[in-house]
C-alpha cells in the first residue's frame, strides 16, 4: 500500500520534472568557461585580465549559478602562439570539460581553436579576434559567435564616415600585415563612398621620425590622413601631425585603446577620430558598469572587454533559458534574444555566427571638453550594425552561398 | 645516458660504456611507453617534437660547437611543407613527414654553405638573417596563409591502418619518430664522423692541418641537423594540426637554444630534459596567472647562475667528480 503510494507520488514527480524541463533536458551539472587570452603579451592591455574579469563580472550577475548549477571560469594564455592555444584547447574540452571558450585575441590562434572546437562539437565565441573570415570561408555556424569587430566591418565604417570627414584620404600605413590588411579593406569601402586616396606612405614597424612621411602627406593636401597601424607608431604619426600643424583629420586604427590614448596625452590625441565597436552609451546601466570594473581593474574597459562581457551574458542566458550546454540548443536561443547589455542595446546574432550591432564613430576630446581622468571619447555618430557589417549571402561561408 | 663531454672540456670523450647506457635506454623506453597513460598524450607528443627538434639543434651546436641561431627556418618550413601536403595534396603522414624532412635538409645545404665559412657570432647572425628571410617569405608565399596560419591539418593514418585522431595512436607515432630521430644523433655523436666533429670543435687548425676537410664536415652536421629539425617540424605539424608564423619566428629558435642551454649543450640527454621543462612552463603555466616568460626567463637566469653547464651536464659533472 505504502510502495504503491510512493510510486505514484514518483510518477507524479517524473511527470512534473518532464513538464518543467519541456523540450530541453538539463543535460549539464555545471558550465564552464574558459576564457583563453593574451595574458602577458602585446595584446594583454586591450583584452588579457580585463577580459577575464568581464567574463567574472557577468558571471557574477548570475549568482555564480545557472538553475542551481554553477558556473565556472578559467584563464589560460596562449602566449600568441597558435600551437600552445590549440594544445590549450584540446586540453580544456578534453580533460578539463570545458563548455565554452571565448576571447581568443590574435587571429591566428582563434584559427587553431575555432578548428579544435569544430572537432570536438564545442562552442566559441571570438571577441578579440578580427578576421573577416571568421564568419566567411572559416564560418563555422554551430560552433562559433563572432562577436565584436571585423576587418570588414572596420572598412565598411570607415567608409560610411567619407560623406562627413572628406573625399580626399591620404593613408600612412605600417609597413606590415595588419596595415596592408587596414589598407586592402579601406580602399573598396572609400571608393563606394565617393572618396579619393590621393597618396599613401608606408613606414617600418616602429619608426620614430614621422616627419617625412608627414611631409608627404602635407603635400598631398588630403581632407583626411588615415593612420594605418597601432601602437607607438600611431604615437608618433600623430605627434609629428601636429608638430608640423597639418589641417587635416586624422581617422586612427590605434586610438581604440582607451590607456593608450591617455598615456599618449589628450593635448596631442585631441579631435583625432576613431571607429569603435563599442558605441558607449552615456546611461545610468552603462556608467554603472564601467564604474564596477574601473574600480576593480584601475583601468578603463576596452571595447574588446566589454564585448566578451556581453558575449558571456548573452551566452548564460542562453544556457538558462534552454537549460543546456549543447552549442546547437544554446545557439539556437541566442539567435532568438535580442541582445541589449552595456555593450549593445540593438544587437542580435545572426545564423552565420556574425553579431551584428551598431558602431560608434567617436572623436577624442579636447583637453577642455574632458572632464575627469577616463573621459576621453565623444560619439559623433552611431553607424548602424546593418550597414557595416558584411551581409550574411556572399561572405564565402559555404552555408550561406552569394544569392 | 652518455658519456660525451660538455663544450668547456678540452679532452676528447671516451667511448662510451655499453653496459649502463643500454639500462638507461630500456627506461627511457619504458617511460616513454607509459607516459600517455599519466599525461594528456596530445600535450606529451608535442612536446616530444621539440624534444627532437632540441636535441637536433643541439647535434650541431654540442658536437661542432656552432651555435645556428636560425634553426626555426628548417622547423618552420619542414612544418609548412608537411601541413600543405597533407592538407592540399591529402598525401599520408610518412611522406609528407619526409618531404617535409627534405625540404628542411635542401634548405639546410644553402644555408649551410653560405654560413660555416664564418665561426662564432658571425656564424649566428648569418643564420638568423638568412632565417628571417625565411620568416618573412612565410608572410609573403600564399600556401602558408601568412599570419592566419596553416590550420585545419587532417591527421589522417598512419601506415594506412590506424587513425592518428585517436590520441594514443597520435602519441605512439611521436614517440616513434622521436626514438628514430633520438636514435640516429645518438648514433652520428658517437661515430667517427661524431669524434672528428668534436676534434674541431676543439682545435680547427689541428684538424686543417691534419688533412681535414673541416668545412665539409661542419656542412654534413649542418645538413643532418636542419634535415633533423625539419623531421620534428612535421611532426608537429601532425600532432597539434597547423602550422604558423611563429614556427619560423626568430623566437622558436631562442626557445630552442634555450632548451639546449637549460638541459646541458653536449649532452645527448640534456635538450631532451629542456625540452620538457620548457614547453611544460608554457602549457601547464597558462592557466596559472603567472607572467610565463618572465617565470621562463628567471629560471634560465638562475641555471646559468648555479648549472652552468644545463641540467644534465652539471649532473654528469658531479657524478663524474664522485
Amino acid at each position: 500500500m505504502k510502495k504503491a503510494g510512493m510510486q505514484k507520488t514518483g510518477l507524479a514527480l517524473a511527470a512534473v520534472l518532464l513538464a518543467y524541463s519541456g523540450t530541453a533536458q538539463a543535460d549539464f551539472d555545471r558550465v564552464k568557461i574558459g576564457v583563453l587570452t593574451d595574458l602577458s603579451g602585446i595584446y594583454e592591455s586591450g583584452t588579457g585580465a580585463g577580459s577575464v574579469e568581464a567574463v567574472k563580472m557577468a558571471v557574477e550577475e548570475f549568482g555564480g549559478k545557472i538553475n542551481g548549477k554553477p558556473i565556472e571560469v578559467i584563464a589560460g594564455d596562449h602566449q600568441n602562439k597558435p600551437d600552445i592555444g590549440s594544445s590549450i584547447a584540446n586540453r580544456w574540452y578534453d580533460v578539463d570539460k570545458v563548455d565554452v571558450i571565448t576571447e581568443v585575441v590574435n587571429s591566428a590562434v582563434a584559427f587553431a581553436v575555432l578548428d579544435v572546437t569544430k572537432q570536438k562539437n564545442k562552442m566559441l565565441m571570438l571577441a578579440g579576434a578580427g578576421s573577416a573570415d571568421f564568419t566567411g570561408k572559416a564560418c563555422a555556424p554551430n560552433n562559433s559567435v563572432h562577436w565584436v569587430y571585423d576587418t570588414y566591418e572596420l572598412g565598411a565604417a570607415v567608409g560610411a564616415t567619407v560623406s562627413q570627414l572628406g573625399k580626399k584620404w591620404f593613408f600612412i600605413s605600417a609597413d606590415y600585415a595588419f596595415g596592408a590588411a587596414v589598407e586592402a579593406g579601406l580602399r573598396p569601402m572609400l571608393a563606394k563612398n565617393g572618396a579619393e586616396v590621393v597618396g599613401g606612405v608606408k613606414h617600418p614597424l616602429g619608426t620614430s621620425d614621422f616627419s617625412s612621411f608627414v611631409l608627404q602627406a602635407q603635400a598631398a593636401n588630403p581632407d583626411v590622413i588615415a593612420l594605418n597601424s597601432g601602437g607607438d607608431d600611431t604615437i608618433g604619426a600623430l605627434k609629428a601631425i601636429r608638430e608640423f600643424g597639418l589641417k587635416a583629420k586624422v581617422m586612427g586604427f590605434g586610438l581604440d585603446s582607451p590607456s593608450g590614448v591617455k598615456a599618449m596625452g589628450l593635448q596631442v590625441a585631441q579631435g583625432a577620430y576613431n571607429v569603435n565597436p563599442w558605441a558607449k552609451r552615456d546611461d545610468a546601466e552603462t556608467n554603472a558598469w564601467v564604474a564596477k570594473f574601473l574600480e576593480r581593474r584601475k583601468v578603463y574597459p576596452g571595447s574588446f572587454q566589454v564585448g566578451v562581457y556581453s558575449a558571456a551574458k548573452s551566452y548564460l542566458k542562453a544556457v538558462q533559458a534552454s537549460n543546456s550546454t549543447d552549442p546547437k540548443v544554446v545557439l539556437a536561443k541566442m539567435r532568438e534574444q535580442k541582445i541589449n547589455d552595456v555593450f549593445t542595446d540593438d544587437g542580435y546574432l545572426r545564423p552565420d555566427g556574425r553579431m551584428v550591432h551598431s558602431v560608434g564613430l567617436t572623436q577624442i576630446k579636447t583637453p577642455a571638453e574632458s572632464k575627469s581622468e577616463w573621459d576621453i571619447y565623444k560619439l559623433v555618430t552611431k553607424l548602424n550594425g546593418d550597414d557595416v557589417f558584411r551581409p550574411l549571402h556572399g561572405g564565402g561561408c559555404p552555408d550561406f552561398p552569394a544569392k | 645516458m652518455t658519456t660525451s663531454t660538455s663544450t668547456t672540456d678540452t679532452k676528447i670523450s671516451a667511448p662510451p660504456v655499453r653496459g649502463t647506457d643500454y639500462a638507461w635506454y630500456a627506461a627511457g623506453l619504458l617511460v616513454l611507453l607509459i607516459v600517455p597513460f599519466f599525461i594528456y598524450p596530445l600535450f606529451a607528443a608535442k612536446v616530444l617534437c621539440y624534444c627532437l627538434f632540441a636535441c637536433a639543434f643541439n647535434l650541431l651546436l654540442g658536437t661542432s660547437g656552432l651555435l645556428s641561431f636560425g634553426h626555426a627556418a628548417f622547423f618552420g618550413s619542414a612544418a609548412y611543407i608537411c601541413g600543405h601536403a597533407l592538407k592540399e595534396w591529402g598525401l599520408p603522414f610518412e611522406l609528407a613527414a619526409i618531404l617535409g624532412t627534405l625540404t628542411a635538409a635542401s634548405l639546410g645545404l644553402v644555408v649551410g654553405v653560405v654560413s660555416i665559412r664564418r665561426q662564432g657570432l658571425y656564424f649566428a647572425m648569418v643564420t638568423l638573417a638568412l632565417a628571417q628571410m625565411i620568416y618573412f617569405m612565410a608572410f609573403q608565399m600564399p600556401f602558408t596563409h601568412a599570419e592566419d596560419g596553416l590550420t585545419a591539418v587532417p591527421r589522417g593514418k598512419i601506415l594506412g591502418l590506424f587513425d592518428l585522431n585517436n590520441l594514443y595512436v597520435l602519441y605512439y607515432t611521436a614517440a616513434a619518430v622521436f626514438v628514430i630521430g633520438y636514435a640516429l644523433i645518438v648514433r652520428i655523436t658517437n661515430s667517427t664522423f661524431g669524434q672528428v666533429l668534436k676534434a674541431i670543435r676543439e682545435n680547427q687548425p689541428r684538424m686543417i692541418s691534419l688533412g681535414y676537410s673541416v668545412n665539409n664536415y661542419k656542412l654534413v652536421v649542418f645538413i643532418l641537423s636542419a634535415a633533423l629539425s625539419g623531421l620534428a617540424g612535421a611532426t608537429k605539424t601532425m600532432v597539434v594540426q597547423l602550422a604558423s608564423t611563429v614556427d619560423v619566428h626568430w623566437a622558436t629558435s631562442g626557445d630552442v637554444t634555450l632548451m639546449a642551454l637549460l638541459g646541458g649543450v653536449g649532452t645527448l640527454f640534456g635538450p631532451v630534459v629542456g625540452g620538457v621543462i620548457v614547453e611544460s612552463l608554457q602549457f601547464y603555466l597558462a592557466d596559472s596567472g603567472l607572467p610565463i616568460q618572465a617565470v621562463i626567463g628567471a629560471i634560465f637566469v638562475v641555471c646559468i647562475l648555479l648549472f652552468r653547464h644545463g641540467i644534465i651536464g652539471e649532473y654528469q659533472r658531479l657524478r663524474g667528480k664522485h
